[in-house]
């Protein structure tokens, strides 16, 4: 018998009782003010500032800001970005976490089902387990942490999660980063800063006064297409003229490189191959050079350093290895003819000399002694301070070398409690363990609790740690070897990560809370990280997609659960906190002259822009008066040998830069044998680390066969039967993933490249399974440095590759777990 | 077969079942029995008897689960609110443009149709205009409409744009969607099930006559 319409009504009635979404997903629009041809907003990124045509509510064309002229191509992935497919779209928990929670079934992580929650839902149980672990564990249980974030002053995504979670209690903090985290290390007793991310010696004085410059493992023209800020592209009008002096002959630029970089090849200047990881004993062969031929600069040393003695016993092996750092002997570490090595210490010493440092040296095993080496090598040269000559380790990073404009950046929304504020869970009993750990060390810390470690002159002793906050940071993938965090993973009980998109962090969490991009919220920059340019508005582009929320909002709401939202947000809304940090900014630079006009009027117009800066000389001062404007080194001097690391006795970081075996190394080194290629782990050109990796169709132009490119040489590739194109399977003892041969002239045999920031997707959670994308941190070895700075050895790598054969496994970087197990 | 009452109302009844996960109580409602009317009128359509049947079984299938309501939660997660890659996400433009986006032309196209009606997404879904469940609704409404046209003859749609918009907007992407569901991990095969059917029920509708209607049966929608 058929069904009536009532018997129909009644059954829909009853299966639609309590429904958690009433009927009706369509409701009468409010008033369209949506004009047909849309409107161009202005914000800014890491990649640049942008221009955005947003036509009805949707963001239709990016193009770059009319004040760059260096725009990268990686503007072209942001609507990709803000489009992806693999958005997190609403707040979502792990099933069995969510079932269990700190007792869940942790094998799964990574590969457990998902399930949605409301916000209230989900930060309810954000709070709750921040309670339960504050009081049955204390702070040395929590550990958060943030990383390249995006941009924007008012919504920087780590100050507002260190804020929140500082005011609910204490937590393990760390020290340093995984970009310069050895240089970090020793350059504060060497030159008493940690000069990476310093403003360096001005373009326009290094291009009129040098006659050589060394690019030492630096490839700017690749990573100065991003920055801390909203990145201006300044510094490649400079390459431009640089190009030129190159062409013309009137600067000699020699890359100090295994590998052609990209600079080199847009430079179309010379190249000087050095083995990997034997850097320092070139330059061990170049001081011995430098002091047998009286090339050195007695005066220099005698008035800026001390320590020199120390050293150079060292090189004339009269120390304890009584070994003579000749440039033979030099030559045949480092694969340089000796002849070379002497040619090239004396050309550094002819005329003026710049050393331009990279900071791939210093990102491997006793990664502090090239850069250490380095500065010795500038101080025996003696042009330290002045303009062309001397050391500098970052003229590849955020425009540095652009003269600062001297106007005041804004402030931005406060990272830490208010003084004279006490977090709800005050307490700093860290049960014995540091309340503080290296940054490239948490891992350690995880699988080791109470384990003791040597770090800079100090111990540390490894706490417990429980629960995890991550924000703004892709820890899977800035961290080396996945397989070793997949068993740290394993004991963790709960996992939280705030983010927009599906990566391996997320899918390795408990709780996963949806950010909305930088384009969906209004908010300022400072154009130039360090010429402090401009100021940039941020315009919102379009409203948080789906369900996702704004940090200000997912933090307020977390501390509205312990009644402290009002004092997070000093009861300022985002609106408020934009005029509070503009006008703040405004006041400071009225008094040094720069006009901003009010804020209205600045947010019509975008940008406002306070000129460029003079041109100044890195340590000039120190070199003018080295008593007045001493260095922040134990002496105020450059030392050359430190008393100060010589007391801590360390055998992996003694007082003097020394060469040490690494633990493996290519070209004949420890382990060649089994695993013959060095894989370097770069900075990638097509993203900003692993940030957007995820955007698809800007991914297609330099994945191959859908994966992450491994590039090398043509006799690595025609000893294995590789063609370019290929799917290469490369391996070692740690791991395993899937990659897509490049072959190129650029890399000599020996050495491979994969980039990191390559999104992690395992084909499943198991210890070993293979990567199916390509992220090179599964074969990188978590090490660290040295026990001076305990940072980051990813450069430090061994690995075999074959072409890969059979059927390749889907890609699983991109999204959510897939596994089913009930 | 000509379109009556039960075409708008069981547009919302998918758009509802594809919008959010059920409750306990649903969940409950529907173990006993009591959605048995509803879809009991879906079996009486052409060709659908055999998936209803493969949902009834899906739903009897849950009462095994020792956390049904979540387990069934975590299959909705998986089919529809994860990520590109590996779900079956439940959008027009996910399956219409090049690289997977969202918010690409179907979803532009489905703003304009809603602006011409003067209406939009409700506050408390913030999903893109061209969700399923939205279209659902909007097509629900179209045959409300429709079936209501000796009331109001100069407003709603004739039944050829109704045919149309199913054909064009929805017809061209459902398939890929099924079949994406079809494939995608879950405990249960409430939510596949549930895909077909929709696909199997909007594949008949093009065939509806365009005869007088019912007059005695207006059309009253409801979820």
């Amino acid at each position: 018998m058929a069904i009536t319409r009532r018997q129909f009504m009644q059954g829909l009635a009853s299966v639609s009782a309590g429904a958690m979404l009433g009927p009706g997903l369509l409701m009468r629009a409010a008033e369209a003010a949506v004009s047909a041809e849309g409107s161009w907003k202005t914000t800014g990124s890491h990649w640049g500032a942008i221009k955005a045509l947003v036509k009805g509510g949707k963001v239709a064309e990016i193009k770059p800001f009319e004040q760059d002229k260096y725009p990268t191509e990686m503007i072209k992935g942001v609507m990709g970005v803000i489009y992806n497919p693999s958005r997190i779209r609403y707040p979502m928990a792990r099933i069995d976490w969510l079932k269990n929670r700190e007792n869940s079934d942790r094998t799964q992580r990574g590969d457990n089902r998902f399930v949605r929650l409301t916000w209230d839902e989900a930060l309810d149980l954000f709070y709750e387990e921040l309670e339960r672990v504050q009081t049955t564990h204390g702070p040395a249980a929590l550990h958060h942490s943030t990383g390249w974030r995006q941009t924007g002053q008012v919504h920087s995504c780590g100050n507002h999660m260190a804020r929140a979670l500082g005011m609910h209690g204490n937590s393990v903090a760390t020290i340093g980063d995984y970009s310069t985290g050895a240089a970090q290390g020793i350059l504060p007793y060497v030159l008493g800063s940690t000069e990476v991310y310093s403003q360096g010696t001005s373009w326009p004085l290094i291009l009129d006064n040098s006659k050589t410059i060394i690019l030492w493992a630096n490839d700017p023209v690749k990573n100065l297409q991003v920055g801390w800020n909203c990145e201006t592209h300044e510094s490649y009008e400079y390459l431009e003229q640089l190009k030129g002096k190159v062409a013309d002959g009137s600067i000699r630029v020699i890359s100090v490189d295994p590998v052609r970089s990209k600079t080199q090849n847009y430079l179309g200047c010379e190249q000087l191959y050095v083995n990997p990881m034997t850097d320092v004993p070139f330059m061990l062969g170049i001081a011995h050079t430098l002091y047998t031929e009286n090339l050195y600069d007695k005066k220099f040393i005698e008035t800026y350093a001390l320590g020199f003695k120390d050293f150079i016993d060292y090189v004339m092996g009269e120390t304890d290895d009584k070994v003579e750092k000749t440039p033979a002997w030099a030559s045949a570490i480092c694969g340089i003819d000796e002849d070379k090595i002497r040619e090239f210490a004396r050309l550094l010493a002819s005329d003026r000399t710049q050393l331009l440092f990279g900071w791939a040296v210093q990102r491997q095993q006793h990664g502090e002694q090239p850069y250490w080496m380095g500065a010795v090598i500038a101080t025996m040269l003696g042009q330290i301070g002045l303009p062309g000559g001397g050391i500098s380790y970052a003229h590849h990073y955020s425009s540095i070398g652009v003269s600062a404009s001297g106007a005041s950046a804004p402030g931005a929304f406060p990272r830490n409690i208010d003084a004279g504020k006490e977090p709800k869970h005050p307490s700093m009993d860290y049960k014995g363990a540091s309340s503080t750990i290296p940054i490239a060390r948490w891992v350690d810390s995880i699988l080791s609790p109470g384990e003791k470690i040597e770090y800079n002159g100090s111990e540390v002793t490894y706490p417990e740690i429980r629960m995890v906050v991550f924000s703004g940071c892709n820890p899977w993938h800035r961290h080396q070897d996945r397989n070793r965090m997949k068993k740290a993973y394993r004991k963790l009980e709960t996992a939280v990560t705030i983010d927009f998109a599906w990566n391996a962090t997320c899918r390795f969490s408990d709780l996963v809370l949806p950010a909305c991009t930088q384009f969906e919220r209004n908010d300022i920059d400072i154009y130039g990280s360090y010429s402090n340019r401009g100021l940039l508005a941020m315009h919102k582009l379009v409203d948080p997609l789906f369900h996702s929320r704004t940090d200000f909002d997912i933090f307020t709401e977390l501390c509205r659960r312990f009644g402290r939202h009002e004092e997070y947000r000093r009861s300022m809304d985002e609106g408020q906190w934009l005029r509070h940090l503009y006008n703040a900014c405004r006041d400071e630079n009225q008094k040094a002259g720069f006009k901003m006009p009010e804020f209205e009027e600045f947010w019509e117009a975008g940008y406002v822009d306070f000129g460029a800066g003079k041109p100044w000389v890195r340590h000039a001062d120190f070199r003018e008066d080295p008593e007045l404007n001493a260095l922040g080194t134990p002496s105020g001097f450059i030392e050359i040998s430190s008393r100060k690391i010589g007391r801590y006795g360390y055998d992996d970081c003694k007082a003097y830069p020394s060469w040490m075996e690494k633990a493996e190394r290519s070209h004949g080194g420890p382990g060649s044998d089994k695993f013959p290629l060095w894989l370097q782990s770069v900075h990638p050109d097509n993203r900003l680390h692993s940030q957007m990796c995820e955007s698809e169709e800007f991914r297609a132009t330099y994945t191959v066969q859908g994966r992450e490119p491994v590039f090398m040489g043509p006799e690595d590739a025609k000893a294995r039967g590789i063609a370019d194109g290929d799917l290469v399977r490369v391996f070692n003892d740690r791991g395993q993933l899937l990659a897509g041969a490049v072959v190129s002239d650029n890399f000599p045999p020996g050495v491979i490249r994969i980039q990191e920031g390559a999104w992690y997707g395992p084909e499943d959670a198991s210890i070993g399974s293979l990567d199916t994308y390509g992220d090179p941190n599964t074969l990188t070895m978590d090490i660290g440095t040295s026990r001076l700075s305990q940072a980051t050895s990813a450069n430090t790598c061994l690995v075999d590759m074959e072409k890969f054969k059979g059927a390749a496994p889907a890609v699983t970087s991109f999204g959510g777990p897939i596994e089913v197990e009930v | 077969m000509n379109a009556d009452w039960r075409h708008p109302a069981l547009c919302n009844w998918f758009a509802g079942l594809f919008a959010v996960e059920l409750t306990q109580e649903q969940l409950l409602a529907y173990q006993r029995g009591e959605g048995d009317a509803v879809l009991s009128s879906l079996a009486e359509l052409p060709g659908l008897a055999s998936t209803v049947q493969r949902l009834r079984n899906a739903f009897t299938g849950l009462t095994l689960l020792s956390h049904s309501r979540l387990e069934l939660a975590a299959d909705f997660a998986a089919m529809f609110l994860m990520d590109g890659q590996n779900s079956a996400p439940p959008y027009a433009s996910f399956y219409s443009s090049e690289g997977n986006r969202f918010f690409a032309e179907p979803q532009e196209r489905m703003q304009e149709r809603l602006a011409a009606s003067q209406q939009e997404v409700s506050a408390d879904f913030r999903e893109p205009s061209d969700h399923l469940s939205v279209m659902l609704e909007y097509l629900g409404e179209g045959f409300d409409a429709f079936l209501n046209k000796a009331e109001k003859p100069e407003s709603g749609p004739t039944l050829d744009q109704i045919k149309a918009f199913i054909e064009e907007e929805l017809l061209n992407w459902l398939p890929a969607f099924a079949a994406r569901c079809e494939k995608v991990s879950t405990v249960s095969d409430l939510y596949p099930a549930l895909a077909v059917l929709l696909l199997e029920f909007l594949k008949g509708l093009p065939a509806l006559d365009e005869t007088p209607i019912n007059i005695a049966e207006k059309a009253v929608s409801g979820r």
